[in-house]
């Protein structure tokens, strides 16, 4: 298998990876989108690939697809139909653009500004 | 032949009356009363005796001559009769065994001539002429090294010509992938050309089938070890009905990295032969486990399975106990089996075929312990690891497999265990007792994780000057973030290339 130009395949397949899935049951997954294991989530079926395991793991924390597309080593392409698969399964929970949690708290900051007026 | 009559008797009255005669006549010529008379007729008698006793003498030494002769024909007669039967028979004798041997030669030995086994050496060495045995082992040993040859000269051909399919077949894959890479974005392309290259990856491994019924094993090793589920997943990728199957089972048994494309290509041909010979709708469960002397990949399928002959003959075949060769394969040949029995004499797995519990055939390949590896989940650790490693994912670990522990402390097959580097397990300190058998594992094997809802937030970095993993930090700081998108952007370019698995 030496000697066709340097060529050397990954044993799996991208195919085999997504289950011959091209396109993502949703559309609204972009790079940006912030996954999140399901708090109601059962455990995976036992058939469940180590992509998936890996995914729905490493989400036990936010974590965006183009991050989780790096820690898998895949294309963001394969990774958004995994992701999709598993937000409707329901073992995934995705959120568009910045969550939330994660805004800084209007009352936070004006405390902060009231605190640092108090310093002077 | 008329024997004259016996006249002994005859020569003593003619030696008498013949003198008599004799004399008498010379008597008889003179007037009588002649005074010589008597003496002409003695001087008459004597002449005769005188002529009659050498003829007696000849006679009878002719006579005794004769009867010498006579003798001797008989002997001579009798000698020859004993000569020619003896000679029919040694004669009759030797053809029956040429005979014989001719058989032999025309239904034992040129028969395993062209079987290509050990020939069985000539009957009657001893009682043929030996030129004759010669004869026959030189034509034998002609023969063989001329099959030999021809032998040779078609393997050689058949794996140079499948060599150049799969390389093909490898272009083929190589530009395919580039295209994916290139239109990730766009569905359509992508679907079309994972089509295409999962047609090529077929026919990639009917050329390497081809190769290894030639006598040419992969040449190239893998590149990293490969989770026995995932060698299941990729073996799935090389055939027509790879959604039918299904893996489940222990997730870090892999194997080293020098089987995985021999293993890939051996499961690959059974679960070849278990969807073609199960209906088309129904799924191929495959299971994979750890045992006592390494691990099992178990494939099961849920067609109408195989009579006792034909599964007799399919495990020798599978075990590599009957090795098939291309010449072997008749004109539909059927060569998943085969392939397997190759690979399995070649590499040392186990392969066996039995009846399914499904109905149909379940084929179960053991790897052994020296071929098994522990891989690591993919994507980051889960545990927060305090190493200071800047990159998050690590490599899958090639620890080899420790032996297994005498009998288990806890419930569930012995599996291997990796140790993780990094700092102590967080939440296990609990455990009492000297103990190293970590947490307790699930029916599965898996360790159990802990929940980490309730815990107290991970203890900040230590102050070490480098960035900590990103596992352990849900909210990255701001360089870091910045990092990531400089990273993700620089390498979502359309030039840039696939991340390394692909």
């Amino acid at each position: 298998m030496t000697g066709n130009g340097g060529y050397r395949d990954s044993a799996l397949r991208p195919y085999v990876i997504t289950g011959g899935k091209f396109r993502p049951s949703r559309a609204a997954l972009g790079v940006e989108t912030l996954l999140l294991r399901a708090e109601t989530a059962g455990p995976l079926p036992v058939t469940a690939t180590r992509e998936s395991r890996a995914l729905v793991r490493m989400c036990e924390r936010l974590l965006s697809l183009a991050e989780a597309a790096a820690h898998l080593k895949l294309p963001l392409s394969l990774v958004k139909v995994l992701a999709s698969e598993l937000v409707d399964a329901g073992y995934l929970v995705a959120r568009s653009g910045i969550p939330q949690a994660a805004r800084p708290d209007m009352e936070l900051l004006q405390e902060v500004l009231d605190g640092l007026r108090r310093l002077r | 032949m008329a024997r004259p009559p016996s006249t002994p008797a005859l020569w003593p009255v003619a030696m008498v009356v013949l003198p008599c005669a004799v004399a008498a006549t010379a008597t008889g010529l003179l007037p009588a009363g002649h005074p010589w008379a008597p003496v002409a007729g003695g001087a008459g008698a004597v002449l005769a005796l005188g002529l009659l006793v050498p003829l007696w003498r000849a006679y009878r030494a002719t006579t005794g001559e004769l009867v010498r002769a006579r003798a001797e024909v008989a002997r001579r007669k009798s000698e020859l009769a004993r000569r020619d039967r003896q000679w029919r028979g040694y004669t009759g004798r030797q053809s029956a065994l040429l005979r014989e041997e001719c058989a032999h030669l025309l239904a034992d030995r040129l028969p395993t001539v062209f079987a290509g086994g050990e020939v069985p050496p000539a009957k009657y060495r001893g009682q043929l002429p030996p030129a004759v045995v010669s004869g026959f082992d030189r034509l034998i040993e002609d023969i063989a090294e001329r099959l030999a040859d021809r032998d040779t000269a078609q393997r050689m051909a058949v794996v140079a010509l499948a060599g150049r399919v799969q390389t093909s077949a490898h272009r083929i894959q190589c530009a395919v992938t580039a295209l994916a890479e290139r239109h990730g974005h766009d569905p359509d392309v992508l679907e079309t050309a994972m089509g295409v290259d999962h047609a090529a990856t077929q026919q990639a491994r009917h050329a390497q089938s081809l190769k290894v019924l030639g006598g040419e094993w992969p040449g190239r090793a893998g590149d990293e070890p490969l989770a026995l589920v995932d060698v299941v997943r990729a073996a799935s990728g090389r055939i027509v009905a790879y959604r039918r199957v299904q893996v489940a089972g222990e997730q870090e048994v892999g194997a080293a990295a020098r089987i995985t494309e021999p293993l890939i290509h051996l499961v690959a041909e059974l679960l070849a032969n278990a969807t073609e010979c199960s209906p088309p709708g129904t799924v191929v469960p495959v299971t994979v486990r750890t045992v006592q002397r390494g691990a099992v990949i178990e494939i099961d399928d849920g067609g109408s399975g195989m009579d006792d002959n034909r599964m007799g003959r399919a495990r020798q075949v599978v075990s590599g106990r009957r090795p098939v060769a291309l010449a072997d394969l008749g004109e539909v040949p059927r060569t998943g089996f085969a392939v397997v029995g190759r690979f399995a004499a070649r590499y040392g797995f186990q392969v066996d075929l039995s009846h399914s519990p499904y109905g149909g055939v379940r084929a179960v390949v053991l790897v052994g312990r020296d071929d098994l590896v522990t891989v690591a989940p993919l994507g980051p650790a889960p545990a927060p690891s305090r190493s200071p490693a800047p990159v998050p994912p690590p490599a899958p670990a090639r620890r080899e497999l420790a032996p297994p522990p005498g009998p288990p402390a806890v419930p569930g097959p012995p599996r291997p265990r990796t140790e993780r580097s990094g700092g102590p397990r967080h939440a296990r300190t609990a455990d009492p007792g000297p103990d190293p058998v970590p947490p307790p594992l699930r029916p599965s094997g898996l360790p159990q994780r802990a929940s980490r809802r309730g815990e107290p937030p991970p203890a900040p970095p230590r102050s070490t000057g480098e960035p900590p993993p990103a596992a352990a930090h849900p909210q990255p700081t701001p360089e870091e973030a910045g990092e990531w998108m400089a990273d993700y952007f620089a390498g979502a370019g359309p030039d840039a290339p696939e991340p390394p698995k692909g």
